[in-house]
């Protein structure tokens, strides 16, 4: 246990040396979810009133697209982190000297994964304050509100990374992980209710856990009750995914050690 | 004349190669789905959510009732941008990854067929691209008369050319920044964001709309429907036309001098 918490936190570390400084941070965390936001706002521009009584008046709706927008950007953070991370240390040979270490392979995944999400910590607190702002009221139950929003997109979006992150390990053509987005944004209902997907997009949705975390995110900080079958429903998602990443990193490790070439490109 | 189409031509040729032999597939698909979910999630609030009510203010600044057709008209546009931008754009920087580019500088090959090729490469690719997403929402209920389909291939060139200029420019501050990543992705949604894909510019606030009218796909866009959904023809459009050549023009002017110039130091520079 005390070795796998020393390789998460060096991974934490590493990320937040080699990227917490990089400009790159403040057009993907910042710019371009804001330039998203605003895209998606100007679209409902085209149509009459608004869609739903609970999202009626202009504060509700702006809070319920930004919380949409941030659960997405931390879900599409990992893709991004994941493939190119990866594929740098792949070039560099980084990636075959890790493997030659005795550390834990799912302690590394999850290290990865929890390092690129606290790149996107100062992005999460710059947008919850424009919360804040919107429902212009500090109090204690709004603190708490966000602390749980952060453990909820803590928790999912590090084993959602940890699963990108087995993918990228498993096959150096990653970039097939990019077409994601647009399908996870959708199924997901990261700019519509989730009522609001019909039937047969709500027998795929379940397959994102952004879907869940973005529900529930959104029920903390609009005042709606959490239904307790999609936690259920997220707990389940979860330990499937980790099950997966489990698995598909031991059919990795087996079949590079056969073919050893972790190192090419 | 000539050493630009030679340039062109052995450029395209290898361009083609590469993309049949390393990614036949990822790169088409990736831009194909990314386009398709883009028509989807309007059509989607439209029907779903609004019951096929639009705005009176889309009605007015769109001149159209017509919400699908003018959505698959925008992103059919923004497929042919994104790819000659992803193409053309990035080709520079690509070499200097490679490590070809010493060779290229040193080679008497034109400047300007080299990015010629490049364009004309992805040209097809594009079309079916174009085609696709026109398929696809056509299929989700756009509707493309028939007889339009002579003038939309006239803006099918217009609009791939003027995305031409726009490409010589971002390529040039790729090379500078020896960035693709944010340069790419930063140009790509403020096309979508400014050019009107989505939604009216006219919905965006006033100093938006000033700004939006720097890019010559605003002008280009709004022409190309003022054509199919207004039933206007090319002479009506001339000014919007002509406005957005003289923009494009300017971002080519702008981006091939900076090239020339940057190009001087630009193998020093590659290994700083």
């Amino acid at each position: 246990m005390r070795n796998c918490l020393i390789i998460c936190s060096a991974e934490v570390k590493k990320a937040h040396r080699n990227y917490f400084k990089s400009i790159s941070n403040y057009f993907s965390l910042l710019l371009w979810p804001i330039l998203s936001f605003f895209t998606t706002y100007y679209t409902y521009s085209s149509f009459d009133n608004y869609f739903d009584p609970d999202l009626a008046n202009k504060t509700n709706f702006f809070t319920f697209l930004i919380l949409g927008c941030l659960g997405h950007n931390c879900f599409w953070a990992m893709v991004q982190g994941g493939v190119m991370q990866i594929r740098e240390e792949r070039r560099n040979g980084a990636l075959e000297i890790i493997y030659f270490s005795p550390a834990n392979r799912l302690a590394l995944l999850y290290g990865r994964a929890l390092g690129d999400f606290i790149q996107n910590t100062w992005m999460f607190f710059i947008f919850s304050s424009i919360i804040v702002m919107l429902i212009s009221k500090f109090t204690y139950i709004i603190l708490f509100k966000i602390i749980g929003s952060f453990m909820v997109l803590l928790l999912t979006s590090t084993i959602w990374g940890g699963l990108i992150n087995s993918i990228c390990i498993a096959t150096r053509d990653a970039g097939f992980l990019f077409t994601i987005g647009e399908p996870m944004n959708f199924f997901s209902a990261v700019k519509f209710p989730l009522k609001n997907l019909p039937f047969w997009a709500r027998a795929i949705s379940p397959i994102f856990p952004s879907t869940y975390c973005i529900y529930i995110i959104r029920a903390i900080f609009m005042g709606n009750s959490v239904n307790t079958i999609k936690i259920l429903e997220l707990l389940t998602c979860l330990s499937i995914i980790v099950a997966i990443t489990y698995i598909l990193t031991k059919i990795t490790e087996i079949h590079n050690r056969k073919t050893g070439n972790l190192q090419f490109y | 004349m000539k050493p630009v189409f030679l340039t062109a031509k052995a450029v395209t040729l290898k361009n083609r190669i590469i993309t049949n032999r390393a990614y036949p597939l990822s790169s088409f698909t990736e831009r194909v789905v990314g386009s398709i979910f883009s028509i989807i999630f309007p059509v989607f609030i439209y029907y779903f959510i609004f019951n096929c009510h639009i705005s009176e203010s889309f009605t007015k600044h769109a001149n159209t009732m017509d919400y699908l057709t003018y959505i698959v008209l925008g992103q059919s546009v923004n497929i042919i941008a994104v790819s000659t931008l992803m193409s053309v754009g990035r080709c520079m920087i690509t070499e200097i990854r490679e490590g070809t580019l010493d060779n290229f500088l040193l080679s008497p090959a034109s400047r300007i067929g080299y990015f010629l090729g490049s364009y004309v490469e992805q040209f097809l690719r594009s079309m079916l691209e174009f085609s696709l997403v026109l398929l696809v929402g056509i299929t989700l209920g756009a509707r493309i008369p028939a007889e339009k389909v002579p003038i939309i291939a006239l803006f099918i060139i217009f609009m791939s050319l003027v995305c031409f200029c726009m490409a010589i420019l971002i390529s040039t501050i790729m090379v500078f920044t020896k960035d693709t990543y944010i340069t790419q992705n930063t140009f790509f949604l403020l096309i979508d964001f400014i050019c009107g894909v989505l939604f009216p510019v006219e919905c965006l606030p006033h100093w938006l709309q000033y700004i939006s009218q720097l890019m010559p796909l605003t002008s280009a866009l709004k022409a190309f429907r003022n054509c199919i959904l207004g039933n206007q023809s090319l002479q009506d459009n001339w000014i919007l036309l002509a406005y957005s050549s003289i923009i494009s023009i300017v971002f080519l002017a702008i981006g091939y001098c900076y090239f020339r110039k940057f190009e001087k130091k630009l193998i020093e520079n590659i290994y700083v």
